[in-house]
């Protein structure tokens, strides 16, 4: 061992460290012309479809980064003027919204954004929707009795479900409820609803909805809040045997029973406009959507002419009527949250 | 204490006074960066809100959970970690096998683990399982210097205590009050690891401050309270630090510097030695092959033939090699210089930047993100950002590690080799490296093992369209893809276990 370290010199060894580090580097500095940066905080298997058959169809180079939504904006709020990004493809919008706020997306041009629903697209035009989720009540049926649910999100905070109801408060995708709820009854109203799931939930309280839809699959806890394509990704892959649990919806245009937009953008730094513009309209396309069905992500295609037959058609939902700039940052809801005791 | 040399020729002042200056610097910059990072954040922030947040009850109570599971946790891996150490040096055969088995838990993700941990108790939730777990994945970093300490003892010492016809009892409990040095250097790791997991328990449903900071990070919108909380956990890393070194500055500890410890392999009776054997095996079984075998079981090997996977590992391989040897030569350097110059920098450093390790990762990332993307635009989203960072975040690893063994060599030779005109390269080469040599591998791999397996500031700052093991595991775990997940998990513990035991199996009695 000694003849090792003294055959190599120091000053080699110094030499060798930031040669292999410039190497490595290289590609992953480089940014052609014919390449975008997309910086994904959507799950990985449904992002790599759309950017395998984008770069097929228009040869054009994507290169992704892939993270959570949040720390993603968090990233990008710390980056400010000097993001090395084009695009911004999240799951939830009170990130977009978020950046939006910071100057840190540019406004879409009224080709893409006038074609949407304005429901699943910012007011302002710094960001359209990709695809869509819906909120759901997930139980398993061996603890509790589809007879005994509630028929409203309310009702979860009555002491009746104690030691039953888990819930993820820190989870973007529970935000959207929140609004809801203090759009439907108020914000006191709100905080006494969250402070009677908290009671009620004791120690199920859980970082995300991953975690709860685990949790109420294998029994941990009776019912909560989720998602419904957590339960879809969870059944698709266990074996039937290990799938405990089912999903329900609230009453027709409960505030729990919410549609949630995931969303795309594009950074201000951004200097591929038009590659850019290119990207989203190919993700809006029939084409992008029905990559976005086949990845098996269990979103619903915001296109309508796509549809995704595993899924409950969207058209029959009746979600309850929340505006994407009723949401924002998420602030609103957090504020709440925290008066509740749950963050 | 170090000597100053006083013969001193002019050449060496003036190449070791730039060299000094320079790495001092660069090092503390980097060591200190994220805690200052912290530090601006609050005061560009409402002074108001943070004043609250820290105030506030909640946070009081998420205070009051982190210490009561860290003390949990430290305890127990210390206790554990203590009569492994024991039992391993009493077994006569099957030594070196248990030494490797009961160290490789360290190398196993504490996501893992916690999976693993669910996979059997589904419903385990809480304070119990949250530190049995971190027990099973921490206690390594007891066992392993108290297992030296053990071996460095002079065995004639035992001998001595028989003499006096001291019992098993006497004599253990006089050995531990020598292992004290040891067993506090453990345990501050252990309690530091402990206040800033956070996969561990996210996944088994345990609010701590770790978890607190990342669910307000979790909020778009939300407001700098998580750099407050980061700023608690900070605080109780410096008061545990400084707990440790008034501790080892106390007369008992002292002892153990010049009087190393306990080992002979003087024989045991029947008994003890069946219930050593059954909890050596039990731990291997428990915190090793369990969440081996999990993930065996579990792991779809379609992956080995993806592209993804090679990329994985060649990333991973990649900046945990260099980070560690870039950690490894840094602390190597700064502890030579020491040699020459015992500055008290230099020991506050040693003694405080442990500190750090209690530091959020992603306080760490969101920090290195603003610098670097302002400053030193050239650098950022390139290698050598997450490699800043890694060091950043793990120099006190590596460095505390190399610290304390130096301390134990003869400055004589060093001394030496100046006064007789060696260079001071050919000396820290000739030298002082092959002396350091026994804790290289111990240093390095420590390191290894706690980058290839970290997530957070992987995810932050590693360059775009690159991926390693950790964050491949991240994409499929949080897509339910556990079979996927499964073997990312069992190359993050295959990986770092065939090191870490080609190095053990290598590793000089100090």
């Amino acid at each position: 061992m000694p003849n090792l370290f003294t055959k190599i010199t120091l000053k080699r060894l110094y030499l060798l460290i930031p040669l292999i580090v410039l190497c490595t580097g290289v590609s992953s500095c480089t940014n052609q012309s014919n390449q975008i940066i997309l910086l994904s905080g959507q799950h990985e298997q449904t992002t790599a479809p759309l950017v395998n058959k984008f770069e097929s169809l228009y040869h054009v180079n994507v290169s992704v980064r892939y993270s959570d939504d949040e720390l993603l904006a968090k990233i990008l709020a710390a980056e400010g003027n000097h993001t090395y990004g084009d695009l911004i493809y999240v799951e939830n919008i009170e990130s977009l919204n978020y950046l939006a706020k910071k100057g840190l997306l540019i406004i879409l041009p009224a080709t893409i954004t006038n074609s949407q629903n304005v429901n699943y697209r910012s007011s302002k035009g710094f960001w359209v929707g990709v695809s869509l989720r819906v909120s759901v009540l997930m139980y398993n049926p061996s603890l509790i009795s589809k007879k005994d649910l509630p028929v409203n999100a309310l009702e979860l905070a009555n002491p009746r479900y104690h030691n039953l109801v888990g819930i993820a408060p820190t989870e973007p995708d529970f935000i959207p409820v929140v609004t809801a709820m203090q759009k439907a009854y108020g914000a006191q109203a709100t905080i006494n609803w969250l402070k009677g799931l908290k009671a009620n939930a004791g120690s199920h309280i859980y970082q995300s909805d991953e975690d709860l839809a685990y949790a109420i699959n294998f029994g941990q806890v009776a019912l909560g809040i989720v998602n419904q394509y957590y339960y879809y990704r969870l059944k698709a892959n266990y074996t039937a045997q290990a799938i405990h649990s089912k999903i329900t919806y609230f009453a027709p245009e409960d505030p729990g029973y919410v549609l949630s937009v995931s969303g795309i953008a594009i950074l201000k730094t951004s200097t591929k406009l038009p590659l850019d513009i290119k990207f989203i309209k190919f993700i809006l396309s029939q084409s992008g959507q029905q990559s976005l069905v086949d990845s098996g992500s269990f979103e619903y295609p915001i296109n309508p002419k796509v549809q995704n037959p595993l899924l409950k058609p969207l058209t029959q939902l009746q979600p309850y009527p929340l505006k994407p700039d009723e949401i924002g940052d998420g602030s609103n809801a957090f504020a709440l949250l925290q008066d509740a005791g749950l963050i | 204490m170090m000597q100053t040399i006083t013969v001193f020729p002019s050449h060496v002042k003036t190449f070791f006074n730039k060299l000094w200056w320079i790495l001092l610097i660069a090092f503390s910059l980097l060591v200190l960066m994220p805690l200052g990072a912290v530090l601006l954040e609050l005061a560009l922030s409402n002074l108001s809100i943070v004043k609250t947040e820290l105030l506030s009850k909640d946070t009081v109570k998420i205070l009051y959970n982190s210490i009561e599971l860290s003390i949990f946790v430290t305890v127990g891996a210390a206790f554990l970690g203590i009569i492994l150490a024991f039992f391993v040096l009493k077994m006569s055969s099957l030594n070196k096998f248990f030494t490797i088995a009961l160290a490789l838990p360290l190398a196993i993700p504490d996501f893992v683990m916690a999976l693993s941990f669910l996979l059997l108790f589904p419903k385990a939730q809480g304070i119990l399982p949250a530190s049995l777990v971190m027990i099973c994945a921490t206690y390594p970093l007891v066992f392993l210097p108290v297992r030296n300490a053990l071996m460095a003892q002079d065995a004639n010492l035992i001998d001595i205590y028989k003499v006096f016809n001291l019992s098993n009892k006497r004599i253990f409990l006089t050995q531990l009050s020598y292992l004290k040095q040891a067993i506090a250097s453990g345990a501050i790791l252990v309690f530091l690891a402990s206040l800033s997991e956070y996969g561990t328990y996210a996944l088994l449903g345990y609010q701590t401050l770790t978890t607190y900071a990342y669910s307000i990070f979790r909020i778009a919108g939300a407001g700098n309270q998580a750099f407050a909380v980061s700023l608690v956990i900070v605080i109780v890393g410096i008061i545990i630090t400084l707990l440790k070194v008034l501790l080892v500055k106390s007369q008992l500890l002292s002892l153990s510097a010049q009087v190393s410890v306990a080992h002979s392999h003087q024989s045991i009776p029947t008994s003890m030695k069946i219930i050593a054997a059954a909890l050596l095996s039990i731990t291997t079984g428990i915190c090793l092959l369990y969440p081996l075998v999990i993930s065996l079981i579990n792991a779809n090997f379609n992956a080995i033939l993806n592209s993804e996977t090679y990329r994985s590992i060649f990333y991973s391989l990649f900046y945990a090699g260099v980070s560690s040897v870039v950690i490894v030569i840094a602390s190597l350097v700064i502890i030579f210089t020491s040699y020459l110059r015992p500055l008290r920098v230099i020991k506050y450093l040693a003694q405080f930047s442990v500190a750090t390790l209690s530091i959020p990762a992603i306080i760490i990332g969101i920090s290195y993100t603003y610098i670097f993307s302002h400053y030193l635009p050239w650098f950022y989203l390139n290698p050598i950002t997450l490699i800043a960072s890694y060091v950043a975040m793990f120099f006190p690893l590596g460095f505390s590690t190399l610290y304390s063994y130096a301390q134990q060599l003869p400055k004589e030779l060093v001394e030496c080799a100046l006064t007789h005109k060696l260079n001071i390269v050919k000396t820290f080469l000739r030298v002082f490296i092959p002396e350091m040599i026994p804790s290289l591998a111990t240093a390095t791999l420590l390191s290894f093992v706690s980058i290839i397996t970290e997530l957070i500031l992987t995810l932050i700052l590693i360059p775009t369209g690159q991926t390693t093991l950790a964050t491949t595991f991240w994409n499929y775990a949080s897509n339910f893809d556990f079979h996927q997940a499964a073997f990312y998990s069992l190359m993050l513990i295959i990986i770092p276990s065939a090191l870490f035991s080609i190095a053990l199996v290598y590793q000089r009695a100090p």
